[in-house]
């Protein structure tokens, strides 16, 4: 029951109200089934075994001390066995960022979503993989292990969320967090039939996030259904003090569900989101659920937005310099050494050099190279004042087509990434033709914009003869409520 | 437009405080995947930015700043959450850290 691809969060909860199960059961069982399907899927860096048994016999004991009243008013997310991008600080665990050169570092206080998360009371199953420090789209540029598809073991997951996306498409958890600075929910979302959300900028706190580029980076949720992804948003959104680009936005309704709003909802289809050398299946599948939409009355136009062209451009420029600076702070000293370097009469120069040289890897190591390349003097003006202009009108270009009134459109439908999952090893050693296939998922991050990607078909249908696809909703900053509405309404009333 | 050579790039790996790379097939390949990337960087040439704003962040908000206090933390977790850190640190002498000579 609890493995299966319709056991949902909401069913979860059905489940403990009407004491089906205890959480000690679930818990166990749900240890049990990953440890054994893990072993070819490689999703997991890390699981928390004993503490996450330990949490469900403690939620025990608390709801058998509660009235049936006070049962029904717990959280939605009480005692839910969720997934963490191991980019995520868990005081007390190892957080890796699956670099080497934080192989041995062990988080000193939690994450503002993991403090969220710990006051819903969700049971942490563990760290998931993801590609070195979040670079990447295929969870193959982790130092610790490689990722597999759960439709097809030769494919890869998708990245950089990858394990995390694998966690709750192969049923090993319920739900899951990711982080998405140029697509690394979406994608992943995408290659195994998942939901993934990523939130507008400044939604969700991005305090004890490991930070890639800190102008683009969100912490966003995983789920089976938009439903699902909408109850473990609610839980994270929200202003934070530790965070200064956090925003108040009242997200008490978010989750509210309302098929006649999203009826009146209307969509827009980027014409520069269909190119060429697209796959063909990919394309077919999003005019599909395009279709689908039409039938029902949807309002539907074309839109056009120019500046898509230039969006890997600009953001493998902006990525760079910022997380060249980012990760400028891994010095082997502060954050644990790598442990098997032999150091002693060493300058600290030396021991520097020596220590990031070994710990971080050959992606991170290029995107460094770049940033300090953009940002030097001669070069800075060629490349990251003119990558900074080229967001300012890629941001326009939203602006222009999610104007309110007759001409504009509310939403945004569009493909996520041109393929489907991919084989593994295939684009591995050709970095461009991998921050290429980020070409639909960029744009959002660099607007700030929030998107949800989710399923074109039933996911029920997906297997190895007919992988994934998701389609995405793009919609504008703060208005989460739009497209989980109308994802859910397709999920819902549209789809099968 | 800018072409990464060899000097440019050992002065990237200094500034980057990475070792060069020395293995001369794996510097060839480097050295060939800037210049693809950098190519590809060359399409923004094309776009007419001169009356551009550059877009600086992430966000449109003024900084906001709080009073430079602790918060949130009880005294347990203040402690617990020093020990924490501390405890990453690669070297320790007592309350102090330590870290190889500064200066030779």
């Amino acid at each position: 029951m609890f493995f299966e691809r319709n056991f949902t969060i909401e069913k979860y909860r059905q489940g403990i109200l009407k004491r089906e199960f205890s959480l000690t059961q679930a818990i166990e069982a749900f240890f049990d089934y990953l440890k054994e399907k893990d072993k070819d899927l490689g999703a997991f860096l890390e699981i928390f075994e004993s503490a996450g048994k330990n949490q469900a016999r403690v939620l025990d004991k608390k709801l058998s001390q509660l009235s049936e009243k006070e049962r029904a008013n717990l959280s939605p997310l009480f005692g839910v066995p969720l997934a963490i991008k191991d980019n995520i600080l868990i005081a007390g665990f190892k957080t890796t960022a699956a670099s080497k050169i934080l192989a041995n570092y062990i988080a000193s206080y939690d994450a503002t979503v993991i403090k969220k998360l710990k006051k819903e009371e969700v049971i942490f199953l563990g760290k998931t993989n993801l590609d070195e420090f979040a670079m990447g789209a295929s969870t193959e540029y982790s130092a610790f292990k490689k990722t597999r598809n759960p439709y097809d073991l030769s494919k890869v997951p998708g990245g950089s969320s990858g394990g995390s996306a694998v966690a709750v498409a192969a049923n090993m958890a319920l739900g899951a967090l990711g982080s998405d600075t140029g697509g690394s929910i979406r994608q992943p979302a995408s290659f195994c039939g998942v939901v993934g959300l990523k939130p507008s900028y400044g939604a969700v706190s991005r305090y004890g996030l490991i930070a890639l580029a800190s102008s683009l980076d969100q912490i966003g949720p995983f789920a089976k259904t938009v439903a699902d992804v909408a109850l473990i948003f609610k839980a994270i959104a929200g202003f934070d003090d530790f965070d200064s680009t956090s925003v108040k936005v009242d997200w008490s309704r978010v989750d509210e569900y309302e098929p006649s709003a999203a009826k009146k909802l209307k969509i827009g289809v980027p014409k520069e989101y269909f190119v060429e050398g697209m796959e063909e299946e990919v394309k077919e599948a999003v005019m599909k659920v395009v279709e689908k939409f039409k039938a029902d009355g949807f309002e539907i136009k074309e839109i056009s937005l120019p500046h898509t062209q230039y969006a890997v451009s600009c953001y493998y420029i902006i990525l760079p310099a910022e997380a060249s600076a980012n990760l400028a702070r891994y010095d082997g000293l502060r954050y644990s050494p790598v442990a098997e370097l032999k150091t002693e009469n060493l300058s600290l120069w030396d021991y520097y050099l020596k220590q990031r040289s070994v710990g971080i890897g050959d992606e991170p190591r290029r995107r460094i190279l770049l940033g300090n390349f953009v940002l030097s003097s001669g070069y800075y003006d060629a490349y990251y004042a003119k990558a900074q202009k080229v967001r300012r009108l890629i941001l326009n270009d939203f602006e222009n087509v999610f104007q309110k009134g007759k001409d504009g459109v509310d939403v945004i439908l569009a493909p996520v990434s041109p393929t489907k999952a991919f084989e593994i090893g295939a684009k591995a050693d050709d970095p461009l033709a991998m921050y290429l296939a980020d070409i639909f998922t960029i744009p959002a991050n660099l607007a700030g914009l929030c998107a949800l990607s989710l399923p074109a078909e039933n996911p029920q249908n997906f297997s190895k003869e007919n992988m994934p696809v998701n389609f995405q909703l793009i919609g504008r900053r703060f208005e989460e409520k739009n497209i989980l509405n109308l994802g859910r309404y397709f999920e819902e009333e549209l789809r099968d | 437009m800018a072409k990464i050579n060899e000097e440019l790039l050992d002065h990237l790996f200094h500034l980057a405080k990475i070792e060069k790379e020395h293995n001369p097939q794996r510097r060839q390949k480097l050295l060939n995947d800037l210049e693809k990337i950098l190519n590809y960087f060359n399409q923004l040439q094309e776009v007419e930015t001169q009356e551009v704003e550059p877009m600086t962040g992430g966000t449109f908000l003024a900084n906001v700043f709080r009073k430079d206090e602790e918060k949130i933390f009880s005294p347990q977790e203040k402690e617990e959450a020093k020990e924490r850190s501390l405890a990453q640190f690669s070297s320790r002498e007592e309350r102090f850290l330590k870290t190889p000579p500064v200066f030779d």
